[in-house]
């Protein structure tokens, strides 16, 4: 027996150890799906569909305004930083600004999301109606084009992203050819536009419908009318518009607050918001960190709420409220006295701050002592409760684009193509809502004569009634910066001088080269193929 | 909470057939079958082999039964001999065999001896031996490691030996007697050969060490000699008790070396490898073993990243050949355990570094090929302790000492930080035009007009309430160990405790291990390893284990207090009201977070495995092992509730996180060998397959919101508002098949060849991207050995060289498979939906890289082996070098997985020995230097070079080097400034005072002629000051690094120094780049920042201070970097061995020492410590460098003592 063992059984052992399983060797990760077992149903998509929009939350979550209010909102004339400086607000602008790679980074990021969906999309099996597809293109496509408007109005020839780029060869792409990017975004949406649903159910609400495309499509038309002094690009946006306004499906509120109020949600005004589902997440963590799941809400509030101004504090100051952003004196004087709209843009003196059981120091009458402007945000926030659990972070979406933004874009197109009493009709339409909120703010009817009808009159005349419109009523809206490059960018005005940045350094420092934002240098040291915007 | 899905197919296991078209695996398994059934030898032949081999190699799994004790026991082993005329080397073959000792047989020595006749039986296995020899001029020595040792009888030896057996001399005039024990251990040496100089009279100690012997007169000297350790020369000068301890050579040529599955001597290897004993180990209170090789190997740079318990420790051998992970391999007892050096802790540190005998470095490819695709950046063989033949032997260890800050940061005081604040914002408000009243002019805080705030300076308090003066070090073991020819033990126990010089930081290591050995048959040996240990963690708000508090505790506005006595958090005395909007800060109080934040880390680790070895005919032996390395973790997490009154910062909502985590190794290995010796010929063969499987999982179950803070609720998450679940899990395998070839003709000239087949689970499975082959063989000639050599004063001239590939898998997992993350979700209506999205790019090329070795090497021994030299040329090129480049952020992904290019990494190792005696000291200098030249060769079509933050990788340069701007000072007038090259992208101009930044490139022109690719030329300004005026500041991977070591012993006492040092390397001061100078605020700086530029100062360090930096004066540049060249006293160490007249019966032995670490530094940086690695990067070259004020390596001060039974 010894002698088997010796001879015969431990070889062959041996051989048979060595024909052991290499099935150790095929493995997959866990716990995660993958692009072997995933996109294969419609069950799938439906999820999956979702991933674009979700790079929405990661613009607005943080609680120090990264990526879209510190990049977006703080150039423009409406706000101010605190004390100190602010490298956005004052145009000190260099390659290396962590917030304009931030919204290069997500805005891409949401692109490759969509180009995933268009790529796995055609091989898909099983979907128990073939037309669904059509409708998942058409999300993509719509989510595909709204980054690419962010990147194209931010950073100009941005390289385009048409596919997945699927290998690091492929990832070196250059800048595009001027308005190629504008191109690819116009037949995105139009594809958009053919494909998405008038609406979407209860349970669906939020996503993208064709009046969202239709209305980005006009946006980007306009803008395009004015960036490359395109005058027949002006036509083609009011008939985007006009489809919104024919549908009959969008009405301005009654309560102007309503736009602005978690419980007046994907209300009949809006076009398109980002939802804000969940604040329980933490805010110090973005949304796609892996620790941090759940749809975020909006940093806007702690990153907006006031704070303290050489000494003097607001309650919670600091904790609830950072006091990032102040009303400029230039916006303050715009509203025109008894505006009601005040009441939903900025907290002045003796504005009810928060009410009993809001928390410490509650309740409290502002002071504008509290603000190197005097003036704080209100808008989203109101009413401020500097408490609550998580006690910085607001639920409330971000609303994109509603239909006062439509109304009053739609009269800019039919201003510069002549229909002088269009315009003034749809600017008017925004004014007298804005006009029967003074009841609904102050309890009492309008005074006569507050907010009186804009009245036909010179093409200059009624330009300046849009701007002043727009302004008010869509301060603290993110639209601003855009609005004056673009009308500068059409020789509609000039920034340099017709602005009030309501800060002398940023004033100072206002050059041409700030209508783009420079690319980030991290893109530029790692692709040969890239190039800087001029001045940068 | 979601699912864990397997997604992958069960594969069954393949058929042998199916290996049939890879042709390697056959031919392994032919030659297996094939020298088991045709053993081609004839009877007579087989005789002559050995019983466990020639004892050029033996088994790792084996352990060495044959330490002296046992050695000498086994002489006493009663056998029966029965030699009718076989020749004198089968004799002793024989012998050695029955004895379970091998047989070393020195060259030609047995060139014209007689064959021997002899038959006797129930004899002693000295006695057989000595009737052997008789007659031939040879006698043997035993050596520590279970060698005969064949040695002429005109050596330097005795005759004594055999005079025992012959009656004993006449005319005695001397008694003499005493006890040879060891001087580093102080273990009595049994077996040392005692001769009385210039005659024949001697004797051997016994195994207690002990000898007697009658010299001719007493004034003779007597020789102490002893295998491993260096011939003592002692005058008795009239004394009858003479007691001497050896003292070790470490580079003895006969030293036992554990290799890749195997051992071997030193004086048979081809390889490079480089060795820590157990006496180093135990001479250095290391926490970890890693530690313990730091400066002690040429080739091997260790850096530890902080100077916290349990903290990661960078290991780099012979440079840096990729950029992914650089961490070598860890093996212990045989078995795989990863790189060690996790980025944030150090799995190594479960490893109780007084269970360890021996830890071999294999650097080059020869040395590692065993293990393949693993084994790229270097092997580190750990190897643990086995018990010693003779009675049960208890030791016990301890030491106790404290750990002091080497330095600390000297911090502005209030008054200093706020002129500095105000100078800032004067210049500031100057620059820029504004008038007070204008919303954007500066003025410092209404609050710091307060008299009484101006007038309270905490800046030093601060520090030192988040400093841990003396803190606390302990260490105790105790062990026993045994053996008796069948079966040995080794059973220890042990406990460490460390604190970290900063507050709430405590490590406990408890540890347990039992290996022992038994031979069931004279055929069957079985052989195991167990070890447990758990480590217990407790720190504060540093749960990441960076160390940071001490940073953010010497940045707090000085003017804050620290205490409050009316604290609203029950038993904390910590608190903030009295800051509370103090100038607008918000700044969490951080020395009292530190104090109730919770981060407890529970961590099991059970290795250990079973191993079986059978002795087959012919030489051949058959081993198997099952191992296992099992982990368990636990952490718990609690941050309870706290407001901005509190502590400055308003977390509101407690909240706990209790995380599990296991993971289970499994590691199978059988093999074939053969050993064999046909005259001068000996032929060694192993052929084995490794295969490792393993899978880890981690949950997470954590809460918010508790009805009460009583810890009963919280820790067992329920009573909870809002609760989280989630977990994920992996699975890895490899598959390796190894075979080696070992030959020598007459130790003389030596070829070892080996080839590894590997598979990798990581990559795609398409295009062989998933196995790989990794050949290597080394060869070497004993010059010394040569007829011809004929130099007395070189004992040993050795030339050596290798050549082989091997590999590195390490990368990110599944670079081909497209993965998908539910992470992202999105609300629609008025719920949230998981929206799955992809994680990676996808990159199916990827496959493992190729690390090309040449190595060529002499190893020389003088003087009677007083002086050794070992000298080796190395030659490293990484192919395909995996990298985790950045991408474009264009693809929606930050970074992906590429084969990239071509790396080198070339340099020299020098290592030198030498021993000399004055009178009764005995002194051992060692010194190794290694030299490391790093470079990419060349890069990927595709791939450019690339910036990665401040570090950029590109052709022609090292690995990661620092890339930024020069400065050449400041400008000092209105005049100079206004030359300044223009900053497209700045909006001010510089001022007086601001940094000169150089322009030094500028856009090439149709002129220059120059190819595509090249965009700028180099050394020519342009007028603009833009980014592509960066440039090479500095690199991270030292040109240099050495250790030098010193041993004395004189009577019972002994001294060991030990000095370390790296050379030719920069450091990125990013805690100074960030602490220093003046922009405005009220976050304390370091005291250097007083020293600013004005029109009478223009010598100064640093620039003027302003507000906002609009010249980004403190941007990255070479202001911050610095060098980083040390020189170190790691260790002073001094000891006193009690003199057994002292100790008492039971006592064997008894050591007292004083050891202190880090005692000075010299080194031209300003930071706390060189010895710098960023936080994070122990794993990676990539972003190394960065000293973001880490903790110090401490500086300790220990007693010991150690106690033997």
């Amino acid at each position: 027996m010894n002698r088997f063992i010796k001879t015969i059984a431990a070889p062959l052992l041996l051989v048979l150890t060595l024909t052991s399983c290499e099935g150790v060797l095929d493995q997959a990760p866990l716990g995660e799906l993958d692009s072997g077992t995933y996109y294969q149903n419609e069950e799938h998509f439906e999820a999956a569909i979702l991933s674009p929009y979700s790079t929405l939350l990661n613009f607005t979550y943080e609680q120090f305004g990264t990526g879209w209010f510190a990049g977006f909102l703080m150039p423009d004339d409406d706000v101010r930083n605190p004390r100190g400086s602010n490298s956005e607000e004052e145009f000190t602008w260099t390659p290396s600004n962590g917030h304009f790679s931030y919204i290069w980074n997500e805005s891409y990021k949401g692109i490759m999301r969509a180009n995933v969906i268009l790529d796995r999309l055609p091989a898909a099996q099983n979907f128990a109606d073939e037309s669904r597809k059509a409708v998942y293109e058409g999300e993509a496509k719509f989510m595909r084009a709204y980054f690419n408007f962010v990147l194209a109005r931010n950073f100009g020839n941005v390289p385009i992203v048409r596919e997945l780029i699927q290998s690091v060869a492929d990832s070196r792409l250059g800048n595009s050819e001027p308005g190629e990017i504008w191109d690819f975004i116009e037949e995105d949406l139009e594809r958009a536009i053919a494909t998405l649903p008038e609406d979407w159910n209860e349970s669906n609400k939020g996503r993208a419908t064709r009046y969202s495309a239709l209305a980005l499509l006009g946006k980007v038309r306009l803008f395009r009318a004015q960036w490359f002094n395109d005058n027949s690009k002006y036509a083609q946006a009011k008939a985007a518009f006009d489809q919104i306004v024919n549908s009959g499906k969008f009405r301005l509120m009654e309560d102007y607050g309503d736009n602005f109020r978690i419980e007046t949600e994907n209300n009949a005004e809006s076009l398109f918001e980002v939802q804000m589902t969940r604040g329980d997440f933490n805010p110090w963590l973005a949304v796609d960190h892996e620790s941090n799941e759940g749809a975020a809400g909006s940093g806007r509030k702690i990153y907006m709420g006031a704070a303290c101004d050489e000494g003097n504090c607001a309650p919670g100051a600091n904790a609830f409220g950072y006091g990032q952003v102040h009303i400029t004196t230039s916006l303050q004087s715009e509203f025109e006295p008894g505006d009601p709209r005040v009441y939903h843009t900025f907290y002045t003196d003796g504005d009810v701050y928060c009410e009993e059981g809001g928390g410490d120091g509650c309740p409290a009458i502002f002071s504008s002592l509290w603000s190197v402007t005097g003036a704080t945000p209100s808008k989203y926030i109101r009413p401020f409760e500097p408490k609550g659990n998580p006690n910085n972070i607001t639920t409330n979406n971000e609303r994109i684009i509603r239909y006062a933004d439509v109304l009053l874009m739609l009269a800019e197109c039919e201003l510069f193509t002549g229909n002088t009493q269009r315009a003034v009709d749809l600017i008017n339409q925004v004014r007298t809502r804005a006009r029967n909120n003074y009841e609904i703010v102050y309890g009492e009817p309008a005074p006569d004569g507050l907010l009186p009808p804009v009245q036909v009159g010179s093409q200059q005349e009624v330009f300046k009634a849009l701007m002043h419109e727009r302004r008010v009523e869509l301060a603290l809206e993110v639209v601003r910066y855009d609005d004056l490059v673009r009308w500068h960018r059409a020789g509609l005005i000039n920034i340099k001088t017709d602005v009030d940045f309501g800060n002398p350094i940023a004033q100072a420092n206002w050059q041409e080269r700030h209508l783009l934002k420079p690319i980030p240098q991290g893109e530029l040291d790692i692709n040969p193929n890239l190039r800087q915007n001029p001045g940068y | 909470m979601y699912v864990l899905v397997k997604n992958h197919p069960v594969v069954p296991c393949r058929k042998l057939r199916d290996y049939l078209p890879e042709a390697l695996k056959v031919l392994t398994i032919l030659l297996i079958l094939g020298l088991s059934v045709f053993p081609g030898r004839s009877a007579a032949q087989s005789e002559l082999q050995y019983a466990d081999g020639s004892g050029r190699m033996s088994y790792p799994t084996l352990p060495k039964l044959s330490a002296l004790e046992m050695n000498a026991a086994k002489l006493q082993r009663k056998i029966t001999v029965d030699f009718d005329n076989v020749p004198l080397a089968g004799a002793l073959s024989q012998i050695a065999a029955q004895a379970d000792l091998k047989v070393s047989l020195g060259h030609g020595l047995l060139d014209g001896t007689d064959p021997v006749t002899l038959h006797a039986e129930d004899v002693t296995v000295l006695q057989a031996l000595q009737e052997t020899l008789r007659g031939s001029g040879l006698w043997l020595q035993i050596s520590p490691t279970g060698y005969l040792i064949l040695i002429p009888y005109t050596d330097n030896v005795t005759k004594a030996q055999e005079a025992a057996t012959v009656e004993e001399q006449l005319l005695p005039q001397h008694q003499v007697s005493g006890t040879v024990t060891s001087a580093a251990d102080g273990q009595p040496l049994p077996g040392v050969n005692v001769v009385v100089q210039g005659t024949a009279t001697g004797a051997a100690t016994g195994i207690d060490g002990e000898y007697s012997l009658v010299a001719p007169s007493p004034n003779d000297t007597l020789i102490f000699s002893f295998i491993g350790y260096i011939v003592q020369e002692v005058p008795i000068a009239g004394r009858s008790v003479v007691d001497v301890a050896l003292v070790p050579d470490t580079q003895e040529l006969d030293e036992v070396v554990v290799i890749g599955f195997g051992e071997k001597t030193r004086r048979l290897m081809t390889e490079s490898i480089g060795t820590v004993s157990t006496d180093e180990i135990r001479k250095l209170p290391v926490a970890s073993p890693d530690q313990a090789i730091q400066g002690r190997i040429s080739g091997v740079q260790v850096t530890n990243v902080s100077g916290l318990p349990g903290s990661p420790v960078a290991v780099r051998i012979r440079g840096v050949g990729t950029v992914g992970n650089t961490q070598p391999l860890y093996v212990i007892d045989g078995v795989p355990v990863g790189r060690g050096g996790g980025e944030h802790s150090n799995p190594l540190a479960s490893i109780n570094p007084a269970d360890i005998e021996s830890i071999s470095v294999l650097k080059d490819a020869s040395a590692a090929a065993t293990y393949g695709m693993q084994a790229a950046n270097g092997v580190v063989l750990i190897t643990t302790r086995r018990g010693q033949m003779g009675k049960p032997t208890i030791t016990f260890d301890s030491y106790a000492g404290i750990q002091q800050f080497p330095q600390l940061w000297e911090m502005l005081s209030t008054e200093e930080l706020l002129k500095l604040d105000q100078v800032a914002r004067d210049n500031y408000n100057k620059q820029m035009n504004l008038e007070p009243g204008s919303p954007s002019y500066l003025t410092q805080h209404p609050d710091l007009s307060d008299p009484v705030l101006r007038a309270r300076d905490n800046s030093q308090e601060w520090i030192d309430a988040a400093a841990n003066k003396n803190a606390p070090i302990q260490n105790y073991n105790l062990s026993v160990s045994g053996a008796t020819d069948r079966l040995n033990y080794f059973v220890s126990a042990g406990y460490f405790n460390q604190e970290a010089i900063i507050k709430h930081w405590t490590l406990d290591r408890y540890s347990f291990r039992a290996n022992s050995d038994y031979q069931v048959t004279d055929w069957f040996k079985l052989g195991q390893t167990f070890s447990l240990s758990h480590e217990y963690m407790d720190r504060g708000v540093n749960a990441g284990g960076d160390g940071f508090l001490l940073n953010n505790a010497a940045e707090m506005p000085p003017f804050f207090q620290i205490y409050d006595e009316n604290n609203e958090i029950p038993g904390n005395r910590y608190g903030f009201h009295g800051n509370l909007d103090v100038a607008g800060i918000v700044r969490g109080n951080q020395v009292g977070m530190n104090e109730i934040v919770w981060n407890h880390n529970y961590d099991t680790r059970v290795l250990g495995g079973l191993n079986a070895l059978i002795t087959l005919p012919y030489g051949f032996s058959y081993e198997s092992r099952a191992a296992i390395d099992y982990g368990i973790g636990k952490s718990y997490d609690w941050r309870p509730p706290f407001t901005a009154a509190e502590l400055g910062f308003d977390r509101n909502t407690p909240e706990f996180n209790d995380t599990r985590t296991d993971a289970l190794g499994q590691n199978f290995f059988n093999a074939l060998r053969f050993d064999n010796t046909f005259g001068g010929h000996s032929l060694n063969v192993l052929a084995g397959v490794e295969v490792i499987k393993g899978q880890d999982s981690r949950l997470n179950v954590g809460g918010q919101n508790f009805l009460s803070l009583n810890p009963n609720f919280f820790m067992v998450v329920r009573n909870v508002e809002t609760k989280q679940i989630r977990g994920n899990m992996g699975e890895w395998g490899s598959v390796g098949y190894i075979t080696r070839v070992s030959y020598d003709y007459n130790e003389k000239y030596l070829l070892t060849a080996t080839i590894r087949r590997d598979g990798s689970y990581r990559f795609s499975p398409e295009g062989g991207r998933r196995w790989g082959t990794f050949p290597s063989i080394s060869a070497a000639w004993r010059i010394s050995e040569e007829p011809f050599f004929n130099f007395p004063a070189v004992s040993e001239l050795k030339l050596r060289g290798s050549w082989g590939q091997l590999g590195n898998d390490e990368t990110a997992w599944f670079p081909h498979v497209f993965r998908l993350s539910v992470i992202p979700d999105y609300g629609s209506g008025e719920t949230t939906k998981q929206a799955p999205s992809p994680v990676s790019f996808v990159n199916k090329d990827v496959t493992w890289e190729t690390v090309e070795t040449t190595d060529f090497g002499v190893d020389v021994s003088l003087f009677n082996n007083k002086l050794d030299i070992l000298a080796t040329y190395y030659n490293r090129l990484t192919k395909d070098f995996l990298i985790g480049i950045p991408l474009p952020r264009i693809t929606g992904f930050s970074r992906t997985s590429v084969n990239a290019g071509t790396v080198l990494n070339r340099g020299v190792e020098l290592e030198a020995n030498y021993n000399f005696n004055i009178g009764q000291a005995f002194f051992d200098v060692g010194a190794n230097l290694t030299t490391v030249y790093n470079e990419l060769v060349e890069i990927a079509p595709g791939i450019s070079e690339y910036s990665s933050g401040n570090y950029r990788t590109a052709v022609g340069y090292p690995i990661g080097y620092f890339f930024g701007y020069k400065t050449d000072g400041f400008y000092n007038t209105a005049e100079e400034a206004a030359q300044a090259p223009l900053e497209p992208s700045r909006s001010h101009r510089p001022q007086p005072g601001d940094v000169r930044f150089l322009d030094i490139n500028r856009p090439k022109t149709e002129e220059d002629n120059l190819p595509e690719e090249v965009l700028w030329v180099e050394g020519e300004p342009d007028g603009q000051l833009t980014p592509e005026d960066r440039t090479m500041l500095g690199k991270t991977i030292p040109g240099y690094f050495y250790g030098l070591n010193l041993n004395g012993y004189w009577k019972g006492f002994d001294l060991s120094l030990f000095f370390q040092g790296v050379g030719d390397v920069q450091i990125y001061n990013e805690h100074a780049a960030g602490h220093m100078g003046g922009t405005e605020g009220y976050l304390n700086k370091l005291k250097e920042s007083m020293d600013y530029w004005t029109p009478e100062n223009k010598d100064a360090k640093n620039p003027r201070p302003v507000a906002t930096d609009p010249n980004g004066n403190n941007r990255f540049s070479d202001r911050w970097i610095e060098n980083g060249d040390f020189l170190r006293l790691k260790s002073l160490q001094i000891g006193w061995t009690l003199p057994q007249s002292i100790t008492t019966s039971t006592v064997q032995r008894a050591r007292v020492y004083l050891s202190m670490t880090n005692l000075f530094t010299i080194t031209p940086y300003s930071g706390l410590d060189p010895e710098v690695m960023t936080y994070g990067s122990a794993g990676s070259q990539t972003n190394a460098g960065t000293d973001q004020g880490n903790v110090p390596q401490p500086r300790t001060f220990q007693v010991g003592v150690q106690l033997q039974f």
